[in-house]
């Protein structure tokens, strides 16, 4: 039927059809600022526009309610700045504001809050900071922690900076390298009663104070592709219109497993507008994993594009492409499937028992080192560090306890999407939102049964990752549809999809056995873990095994255990038929953290320690080796590891501080809530360490190109996931080459243009992908310097400048004597005058170590002892991640990991029924936290200068994700004296503790 | 599947429009749900024009709410007190607010809504097309799911006067409740409770003028309220409890 809708004051006649959503209808008319979340219910809240000036979801409305009313979408918020000769009005100031602030990280949800922005900014020019949480209550951020938006909306309204026009980023403290804005000090204009929920406090230097000289790294520069996102550029991979798109849908087992003894789809063809269907008996047999991992990839060969058998409820049966989504849609409820139903396993006790139903029969199953099909075990680990069994021996007392942690989701709010077509050259294009480019094309080369040089992999911006994009999931159902129909094809997943047939990370069953003596020394200490890979065994080994790496390396012990500390991790990972696990953020620490951090509180209480001096006392120092680097390396020959730099002592003292710790952990008036005697309050603390990137096998490349006004291309294959890796990538370039990051055009990436990068995982993009770049930057730098030494010598025929001697500074290269010539006179000098060369470079990098980030988590929490309801008011993070690059995009990857490590301590969780299927299909089941149910956020950075890369860093993505739990759990033993053992913490968990049957 | 759209101008096209398509026709209120709740071959028949349905007014006791007020716009009335307009934030985010009305949280809610179980406790009456009493909000969750033939809500009418507290339990404070309690008091001492947190609706456990067994009460309404969400021994015993707790004001 026919609409008449005025769109950013511009009327429209369109035809839709009475079932199109409003969303649907306006990215079909171009207008790629309105985001898909995938819901259906309008939970996420990316697909935001004005419907005559209100905020609301275009998911959930139907195109035709929108005739005759006026919509908004961000296309017509704000224009760049800068168009050449045209003149531009220039960003709205609530753009300019979410990008000086640091709120935008993938910018996925960025239009959605800008939009929410304006309507609150329209109304009420100075909204406090409750009104601007419920203007946000809508949109549903996986990054941010909704802290700098918040802070963004407040500046941006009257009584902020931005209503000013200032145009420059919020200037750092020169003292402190962090912005004073952000942190809320002593910025004149700043609304005086601004008492935002977050605070990022100084951070404290330990080191070289080499930082100090530094001028690019260490400031909180604005992200380079920030203001793309925040003007809702079409960056994302399904922001593309192709003629002649085919849409894809996948049929999915409705049991937990089964074989396919028929499937019909006749029936289903005869649909008009159903282009193809492929199923197990129409495409290659190749098993192969989906892990997005280096080669050789460290898990089994377990998985087929298509198969004769299902394995969970979720899994693939067959892929349909048709002219429209709709039409696909209803094809799959026209193929007939016979299944022969399986026993299935749905408790992971159970895989290993005797007599129990194999899971992977398939004799092309690939083994890797311990796995066993015919035990359903996907992997072994069995790690023993010392003489455990001695340590037990010499200790007072032993103390053992079981732990588990739940099976959670990513939730990046961009679901999985991809896009696929053959190009002009017959080169098969994948356009898909993917951590990791060129492990993708590695491996979908063999499963397409095409040669990697005939695949052509390219990232555009991700709408969220955290490990869900480690994989290889949907890329090859785009490609075996391209390949059968010769037609482009796309296909993205639903949010029922992204909870019942992607990754999660992997649940776990955890016993805990540590020996100490009465002066609080660790003997010994053990962690056996039953980790449950689900269907397929996609980093099953590396997961488990980072459990014990990372969590277990922690505590090392006292005096002689110092030197020869007493470990064993013990873990099997077995089969289920449940949606398999995968990567997610923190890759398998997390799940140590919990049983390791809960153990070390409740065997400190219990030998009348304090709680912090029994971590201090045991903890892993500066100058000792890294325990696990003895012992284990992914399945690879280990090199031992020393551990150079360690904040940790600093991080519990600034930590404590913040927290206030000392007033309230024994003070029992602090516990008490006056006039509420339902309710205690608490506070508990974890300490951890993670790694900085895998030695010796991940691999970073980058080129850098200059241009004739002395700019620089640099093209990584590391891939930006919204943490702002490119950002920081440019200033360790700008650094080097004495320019601005302004000067720094990054590209990132594809796999015909860009070097080789891992990818974005094991917290290692600013570590390797970034001494890559600046390998490559001194390379280059080398070569500006002997041109620079020529133009200078040139001019002045009575000196004799050596390059050594030149430095780059302020776009310029500067001879000790003063004199110079400008980066533009060297790159126009080098193409168009003398000596003609394309100055350029390319390094790549590989670590032979991988450099702890340390951390103190604290929280306080208010718990209802007759509901067992937990809130956390406070979480604070002090952290030592090495020298900070960027304060802005670092502080947000605390803020947002604290907040997605607090729905793993308290609320997310994929339960599943009898029949094994998951029962969280969307984002109001699957609660994740909202803008106005935030705690305080506090983060510290305690700086550390880690002498094994040029810079002193250490990686700080993942590490957020480890101490938050734990803390959590050891605030509510503080808080009512209660032990919780599992995760979530649920009230009922609580109530049941003071209720025991 | 929506085959056709219609928006009525007055509630007498849209009654006709629901009587010329009694098994495919079906109403759109804000819309909110349309996406979830798309019958096969629907007749979408659009309300949003029909204006007079848009009002809130107010006589001494009550304030009549038209069935396309949107959950925003309470919010933003200041006749609604800030317990109300607390639920009612706890109900939805604000993107949502815009565009779900009073009418279709009655169509489509369920036992976990905080705001309906508010307004449960506070006796909302409904008053539907073309039939000359009110309807008990009670006595709506019985009826909805089988009315036929299908009516408009025009709206509801809210007694203002009672005082409204509730108490809840969830995994965090936005979380749908695990057992959401209300009250509602009136000036007469007319004590009304409510429970939601599970089932198809928020059920009323207590009416009357004296609450001295009301927390039992509670207590036994949810007996049997067990779920992959929460056991029943937990919502038993936390109903009781929180109902003891708003009591004691």
């Amino acid at each position: 039927m026919k609409i008449e809708i005025t769109i950013n004051q511009k009327d429209y006649h369109w035809v839709v059809d009475p079932s199109d959503s409003l969303l649907k209808v306006l990215r079909q008319h171009g207008f790629f600022g309105v985001k898909f979340g995938g819901c259906k219910k309008g939970e996420c809240g990316a697909c935001t526009v004005l419907f005559d000036g209100k905020p609301v979801n275009s998911c959930a409305l139907l195109a035709v309610q929108a005739d005759k009313h006026s919509i908004t979408t961000i296309e017509s918020v704000g224009e760049q700045p800068d168009p050449g000769w045209k003149l531009s009005a220039g960003l709205h100031p609530i753009q300019k504001s979410f990008m000086e602030t640091g709120a935008i990280q993938c910018g996925y949800c960025t239009p959605a809050m800008v939009l929410a922005a304006k309507a609150l900014l329209d109304k009420t020019p100075a909204p406090t900071e409750e009104m601007i949480r419920e203007s946000l209550s809508g949109i549903l951020c996986r990054c941010t922690g909704y802290l700098k938006p918040v802070q963004a909306i407040q500046r941006a309204g009257q009584n902020g900076l931005l209503a000013r026009e200032t145009s420059k980023l919020p200037v750092p403290d020169e003292d402190s390298g962090i912005s004073k804005k952000l942190a809320g000090s002593v910025e004149t204009g700043y609304s005086g009663d601004l008492e935002l929920q977050t605070k990022v406090l100084p951070k404290v230097e330990i080191g070289t104070g080499m930082q100090a000289s530094l001028k690019q790294v260490g400031k909180p520069e604005v992200k380079v592709d920030a203001m793309k996102l925040v003007q809702g550029k079409a960056a994302f991979t399904d922001d593309v219109e192709i003629r002649g798109i085919l849409y894809a849908k996948v049929l999915r087992s409705p049991h937990a497993h089964a074989r396919i003894k028929n499937i019909d789809y006749s029936e289903a063809l005869k649909i008009p507008g159903v282009v193809k269907i492929l199923t197990w008996k129409d495409i290659p047999r190749i098993a192969y994993s989906t892990a997005g991992q280096s080669d050789p990839i460290p898990g089994p060969l377990d998985s087929f594009s298509l198969d004769n058998k299902v394995r969970f409820v979720g899994d693939r049966v067959a892929f349909v492409a048709a002219e429209t989504e709709e039409i696909a849609t209803e094809a799959l409820n026209f193929i007939k499937v016979d299944y022969e139903i399986l026993p299935a396993i749905l408790d992971s006790t159970t895989s290993l028992q005797n007599g129990a139903v194999i899971i992977h029969d398939e004799p092309e199953y690939v083994n890797f080192d311990a796995s066993d099909p015919k035990i359903n075990l996907a992997a072994k680990i069995r790690i023993d560090i010392g003489n455990v069994e001695s340590g037990f021996d010499e200790a007072d007392r032993i103390f053992e306890a079981e732990y588990s942690v739940q099976k959670v989701q990513q939730a990046h709010i961009e679901p999985h999407v991809v896009v696929s077509y053959w190009d002009e050259d017959d080169r098969l294009v994948i356009r898909t939102s993917t951590q990791v480019p060129f492990h993708a094309r590695r491996i979908l080369a063999p499963v397409l049964q095409l040669p990697v040089k005939r695949i052509r992999v390219i990232k555009p911006r991700i709408g969220g990752g955290f490990g869900g994009k480690q994989e290889v999931l949907i890329e090859d159902i785009a490609a075996h549809l391209t390949i059968a129909t010769g037609r482009p094809v796309r296909f993205e997943y639903s949010r029922e999809e992204e909870f019942i047939a992607s990754r999660s990370r992997h649940p776990m069953k955890i016993h805990m056995k540590t020996g100490v003596k009465l002066d609080g020394t660790i003997t010994a200490n053990e962690m056996r873990c039953l980790s449950d890979t689900g269907a397929y065994g996609c980093h099953a080994l590396t997961v488990a095994g980072n459990t014990g790496h990372k969590a277990m390396a922690l505590y090392v012990g006292d005096g002689k255990y110092r030197h020869n500390p007493n470990i064993r991790f013990y873990s099997d990972v077995v089969y289920t038929n449940l949606p398999p696990s995968g990567a997610f953020r923190g890759y398998g620490v997390p799940q140590g953290y919990w049983p390791v951090e809960r153990h070390m509180e409740k065997i400190a209480r219990a030998i009348n320690m304090d709680p912090i001096e029994f971590r201090l006392k045991n903890a892993i120092r500066a100058g000792e080796v890294h325990p696990f680097s003895t012992a284990w390396s992914e399945g690879r020959e280990p090199k031992p590891e020393i551990v150079q730099t360690v904040g940790l002592e600093e991080c519990v003292m600034q930590g404590k501080a913040a927290i206030g710790w000392d007033q309230k952990f024994s003070s029992l008036d602090w516990h008490s809530v006056e006039g509420k005697p339902h309710l205690r309050r608490g506070v508990g603390i974890a300490t951890v360490m993670q790694g900085t990137a895998i030695p010796y096998l991940d691999m970073g490349g980058a080129s850098i190109k200059m241009n004739d006004d002395g700019s620089f291309n640099l093209l990584v294959g590391a891939t930006d996931l919204g943490t702002g890796s490119d950002t920081v990538l440019a200033q360790m370039a700008a650094e080097v080459l004495g320019v601005t990051v302004e000067d720094i055009i990054v590209y990132s990436s594809d796999t015909d243009f860009t070097p080789f990068d891992k990818g974005a995982y094991a917290s290692s993009t600013t570590y390797i992908s970034g001494t890559a770049v600046i390998k490559a930057a001194e390379i280059i730098a080398e070569k500006i310097k002997k041109r620079a030494a020529k133009l200078i010598n040139r001019k002045d025929s009575h000196t004799e400048i050596d390059a050594d001697e030149i430095i780059l500074e302020d776009n310029c290269a500067i001879a000790p004597n003063g004199s110079y010539v400008t980066l533009t006179e060297i790159g126009h000098d080098s193409l168009h005058r003398e000596d003609q060369e394309q100055i350029m470079s390319v390094a790549s990098y590989v670590s032979p170590v991988s450099p702890p980030p340390f951390a103190a988590q604290f929280a306080e929490v208010q718990v209802d002892i007759e509901t067992g309801m937990v809130v956390v008011n406070k979480l604070v993070m002090a952290v030592d991640a090495g020298v900070i690059v960027n304060p802005a995009t670092a502080s947000g990857q605390i803020e947002g990991g604290m907040t997605q490590a607090l729905g793993y301590a308290v609320c997310e969780d994929m339960s599943h029924d009898e029949s094994g299927r998951i029962r969280q299909t969307d984002l109001q089941e699957y609660h994740i936290f909202q803008a106005d149910e935030m705690p305080e956020l506090t983060t510290i950075f305690v700086e550390t200068f880690e002498p094994s890369h040029p810079f002193g860093i250490k990686a700080i993505a993942e590490i957020p994700m480890d101490g938050v739990a734990p803390a959590v759990g050891n605030a509510v033993l503080d808080a009512v004296g209660v032990q919780i053992d599992t995760l979530p913490i649920t009230p009922e968990k609580v109530w049941s503790a003071f209720n025991p049957r | 599947m929506i085959i056709e759209y219609y928006r009525p101008k007055n509630i007498l096209e849209a009654a006709a429009l629901l009587e010329q398509f009694p098994d495919s026709g079906f109403l759109v209120g804000g819309g909110s749900h349309i996406s979830t709740h798309q019958p096969e071959n629907g007749i979408a028949i659009d309300l949003q024009a029909v204006t007079e349905l848009k009002e809130i007014t107010r006589t001494r006791d009550n304030i009549h709410i038209g069935t396309l007020v949107t959950l925003q716009q309470m919010l933003e009335s200041e006749w609604f007190n800030q317990q109300l307009r607390n639920a009612i934030k706890y109900e939805n985010g604000q993107n949502i607010r815009q565009t779900a009305t009073i009418g279709g949280l009655l169509v489509t809610t369920d036992g976990r809504s905080p705001l309906a179980a508010c307004l449960l406790a506070l006796n909302l009456k409904i008053i539907l097309h073309s039939r000359e009493t009110m309807v008990d909000m009670e006595k709506w969750f019985e009826i909805r799911a089988n009315i036929k033939p299908k009516v408009i809500i025009t709206g509801v009418v809210l007694d203002y006067r009672p005082i409204l507290k509730f108490e809840y339990s969830a995994r965090t404070p936005k979380d749908r409740p695990l057992v959401f309690a209300a009250t509602a008091l009136w000036p007469n001492g007319r004590i009304r409770i409510t429970l939601a947190g599970f089932g198809d609706a928020p059920v009323l456990v207590y009416d009357g003028l004296d609450a001295s067994g009301a927390a039992n009460a509670a207590s036994n309404a949810y007996s049997s309220a067990r779920d992959f969400r929460a056991s029943a021994n937990y919502r038993s015993d936390v109903a009781g409890k929180l109902t003891e707790r708003l009591l004691k004001f």
